[in-house]
């Protein structure tokens, strides 16, 4: 079977990335100027304050020790503890975690059908006024900052219309419906940002598909018009917009930081760039290795997808 | 399994994963509705501040390092005294408070009756162990480590002589007369805690005397939640059952939530965003006195600036009011080239006597005769962020006088996050800012020769012996004239440029009272806070 060889290979390698990824990060962070242990204690800490901070956090012993003994309690599972909170890793990552899965997930299952319509849209009517006037409307999406569209989609409809929160306070949500809706403006936003590559990138394959011949035959035959699309054309056009897919899959976990800044998410990408500055490398690792791992695994799915999508390549030797 | 099948297979499993997100999560956090009986909906305040100490954050009072931090601690403890806007010294947890005739011994009468949130009543030992921690945590029995100013501040106590007299009597025996004590020792460390209490615990229970009791404390929760002290020592304080402070980090997201409703009150809103909010009938501008300062600093030891006519030259390039007008929108005051504003009542002259610059023709005059001129212009390199507001349009600003005068003047921008660590102290040549503090802090916290910020490397046997004079002379008059030499002589000699300070405006909703910004960042009072719903 090719989809299990191709995973086998892929998940070999994603662990060797991984790996490397977990050492370039902890690296990166060792050779960041400014110390954590200046963060920690603020600007009014003496020399002897962070010395002991040091002492008491192990950092005064060299690096390669600090990364085997890290290395080796990840292997069993554990992340170990936040050199400022002190502590366990999982419990500062993981709250935040679900809350940014929440999100993408959410933002994920309105950009399908999102990009799927319009995209279906822009090829059938394609070089008419409708698709003229989406694209128009993809390409300022694509030159409009997702900082920018956020502020923007929250002042008309968080401001202006009232209708939906700018401050996304999800931790406070006592339903699956209020959580749904607080999250409405950054899922959209994202949602947006996402669709507009799509749209286009779908358009394109769509319209190749609709002019080979055996669209060209079954509308010959009679079929209608959305069964020939529906049924004939969409599903050979999906494959290539798969891995635009994908590549959003991995933008969404670990590109949501502005998104979430804006409408003040308590998501993962707000907690390692804190994390960063704070020179905290067990939760930095933690969430750079969830952001790696999203990625690869993301590619992977597609390229399964693919496989199992085209029936050419399920029987590939 | 066909195309079909695996297309539909795979929006099912989008779909419960989403549903099954949500409702596994719930144990997590959601639905925690306050523990109370259902009798009244509770008044719950929704406050958004900036500036999040992230995983740094800490109910200990020893460890402030944001201030995210400053605003739970207040909420949560007291102190001995409290300080007004105008650095008047009133009491909280001491009644009142007496001295010896030369003010070597204190004497601190503490409140009967208050109690910590975990039942405990307050005694004059939990009040000896906090200080004793604060000066020395090790050997008040405590190994936590932390970054506090306070043991620097209170380095004119002695470990020792802090005594437990009786019960409710503390005792503070000096070395040295200390004339404004009480004022010195409310500072942002030395909230009371109990007796015994370790950083460790401290960091997340926030066991204090105070109005609000923090719930299920986590570094980088949002919102942090604080219940109301039910055994709170004031009666009828205080207001509001439940506050939930919001980080929002992003001044728009602040400024569109006030706007929506959605926040009560907010800590702090920028300049840029105040116009959009005047005109809004929902919503009320609060607006501090003069709080935090801006100021360059030069290292008067190191060339060129340890020439006094080339410090005097960065003082005259620019105008003062322009600063305030253009950087600040006019939301602030000039500063007198030293740590205390002229608008202070205590500063040593007055705001008009200022001269506000700019004065080229002085400037190319002082630079000549520092051997400076077209040939051999004077090159320096500014190091600034935008920690606060107005700081790079005040290097700019800088930048435009000393073009004016020939010098070659180079602003080199370095990331927010990084500037107190590895740029501040480093570089002769930089913007700082403080908190605003009364003369004897403010005028040695980074003045004095023994100083833990030696920001522009004052250092000056007889200016430390003049504040020491200073702090010893108990008549308030003397005294005053003591701290205005000192002042007299930053600004005209010393490394420190314009410390100006700007003004703190928060908003509140229109049905919202009880907030009042105070020109210390740090001092957040929420005990009357209150809306109506």
């Amino acid at each position: 079977m090719i989809v299990v060889k191709v995973l086998f290979s892929r998940v070999l390698w994603a662990l060797v990335t991984l790996f490397a990824v977990s050492f370039i990060i902890f690296t990166a962070i060792e050779i960041l100027p400014g110390d954590i242990a200046a963060r920690v204690l603020g600007r009014y800490a003496t020399e002897e304050m962070k010395a002991e901070f040091r002492r008491m956090r192990g950092l005064d012993r060299p690096m390669l020790v600090r990364y085997g003994e890290w290395l080796s309690g990840v292997v069993q599972g554990d992340f170990g503890d936040s050199l400022v909170s002190e502590f366990n890793v999982g419990e500062v990552v993981l709250p935040k975690l679900r809350n940014t899965f929440l999100l993408a997930l959410y933002a994920f299952i309105l950009y399908i059908p999102f990009s799927i319509i319009l995209g279906s849209l822009s090829a059938v009517f394609r070089e008419g006024s409708v698709d003229t006037f989406l694209s128009t409307l993809t390409l300022i999406g694509l030159s409009i900052p997702e900082f920018v569209m956020g502020t923007l989609l929250a002042f008309i409809f968080g401001v202006v219309l009232m209708a939906f929160p700018v401050v996304v306070a999800i931790n406070m949500a006592r339903s699956f419906g209020e959580a749904l809706h607080m999250m409405a403006l950054p899922a959209v936003t994202l949602a947006i940002a996402m669709a507009v590559y799509a749209i286009r990138m779908l358009r394109d394959n769509l319209i190749e598909v609709l002019e080979s011949d055996y669209v060209r035959m079954a509308i010959l035959k009679g079929v209608p018009m959305y069964q020939v699309v529906l049924r004939h054309a969409l599903p050979n056009a999906l494959v290539p917009a798969l891995n635009v897919t994908a590549l959003n899959l991995a933008y969404l976990i670990g590109g949501v930081v502005v998104v979430e800044k804006v409408f003040a998410f308590p998501g993962i990408g707000t907690l390692l760039i804190d994390s960063v500055f704070l020179r905290d490398a067990p939760v930095v690792e933690a969430c750079a290795l969830i952001v790696s791992a999203v990625y690869i695994v993301a590619n992977l799915f597609a390229d399964v997808m693919t496989i199992l999508l085209n029936p050419r390549l399920r029987t590939a030797k | 399994m066909t195309r079909k099948q695996l297309l539909f297979a795979t929006c099912l499993a989008l779909l419960a994963m989403l549903f099954a997100t949500v409702v596994g999560a719930r144990p997590l956090g959601m639905d925690t509705s306050p523990n109370e009986v259902k009798a009244a909906e509770p008044l719950i305040i929704k406050f958004a501040y900036t500036d999040p100490g992230g995983e740094n954050n800490s109910m200990d009072p020893l460890n402030q390092p944001s201030g995210e931090n400053h605003v739970m601690v207040n909420m949560s403890y007291n102190r001995l005294a409290d300080l007004t806007s105008n650095f008047e010294v009133v009491p909280e947890l001491a009644e009142r408070w007496e001295s010896n005739e030369d003010a070597t011994e204190w004497t601190f009468y503490l409140r009967k009756g208050v109690k910590f949130h975990d039942g405990h009543e307050l005694t004059s030992e939990d009040v000896v162990y906090t200080f004793k921690r604060v000066l020395d945590p090790k050997r008040a029995g405590d190994d936590t480590v932390a970054g506090s100013e306070g043991a620097s501040q209170l380095a004119f106590l002695n470990y020792d002589g802090i005594i437990a007299a009786d019960r409710y009597v503390v005792k503070f025996k000096l070395d040295a007369p200390a004339a404004e004590l009480p004022l010195m020792i409310s500072i942002k460390n030395t909230w009371i805690v109990p007796a015994g209490a370790k950083g460790a615990d401290l960091k997340t229970s926030g066991n204090g005397t105070g109005p609000f009791i923090p719930v299920d404390f986590k570094p980088v929760d949002s919102p942090h939640r604080f219940v109301k002290f039910k055994d709170y020592w004031e009666e009828g304080l205080p207001l509001a059952d439940e506050i939930h402070l919001y980080p929002l980090v992003e001044a728009a997201t602040r400024a569109q939530a006030i706007k929506s409703g959605e926040m009560d009150f907010v800590q702090i809103i920028d300049f840029a965003n105040i116009a959009e909010l005047e005109n809004d009938p929902n919503v009320t501008l609060l607006k501090s006195g003069p709080s935090t300062s801006m100021l360059g600093i030069m290292w008067v030891d190191t060339p060129p600036f340890d020439d006094n006519r080339i410090r005097q030259v960065f003082k005259m390039i620019y105008s003062k009011r322009e600063v305030v007008d253009v950087c600040w929108l006019g939301y602030g005051v000039i500063g007198d080239d030293n740590p205390i504003n002229p608008q202070m009542p205590y500063a040593w002259r007055p705001e008009e006597e200022v001269p506000i610059g700019p004065d080229y023709e002085t400037a190319r005059k002082l630079l000549a005769e520092a051997g400076y001129g077209p040939d051999n212009p004077l090159k320096v390199e500014f190091y600034v962020s935008e920690q606060f507001p107005g700081f790079t349009c005040f290097a700019q600003l800088l930048q435009q006088g000393a073009k004016e005068v020939g010098i070659d003047f180079q602003i080199i921008t370095s990331p927010v996050q990084e500037y107190w660590d590895n740029v501040w102290l480093k570089v002769p040549f930089m913007m700082s800012a403080h908190v605003q503090r009364p003369p004897f802090s403010g005028l040695s916290i980074s003045h004095a020769c023994n100083s833990l910020y030696p920001e522009t490397h004052w250092c000056k046997p007889e200016y430390d012996e003049l504040l020491l004079k200073a702090s010893r002379t108990l008549d308030p008059d003397e005294r005053l004239a003591l701290y205005r030499k000192a002042m007299r002589w930053i600004t005209e000699e010393g490394g420190d440029i314009f410390e100006g300070k700007f003004f703190t405006v928060a908003a509140a909703r229109s049905n919202c009272t009880g907030y009042v910004p105070d020109v210390q960042i740090s001092r957040f009072d929420v005990r009357r806070v209150t809306c109506k719903r």
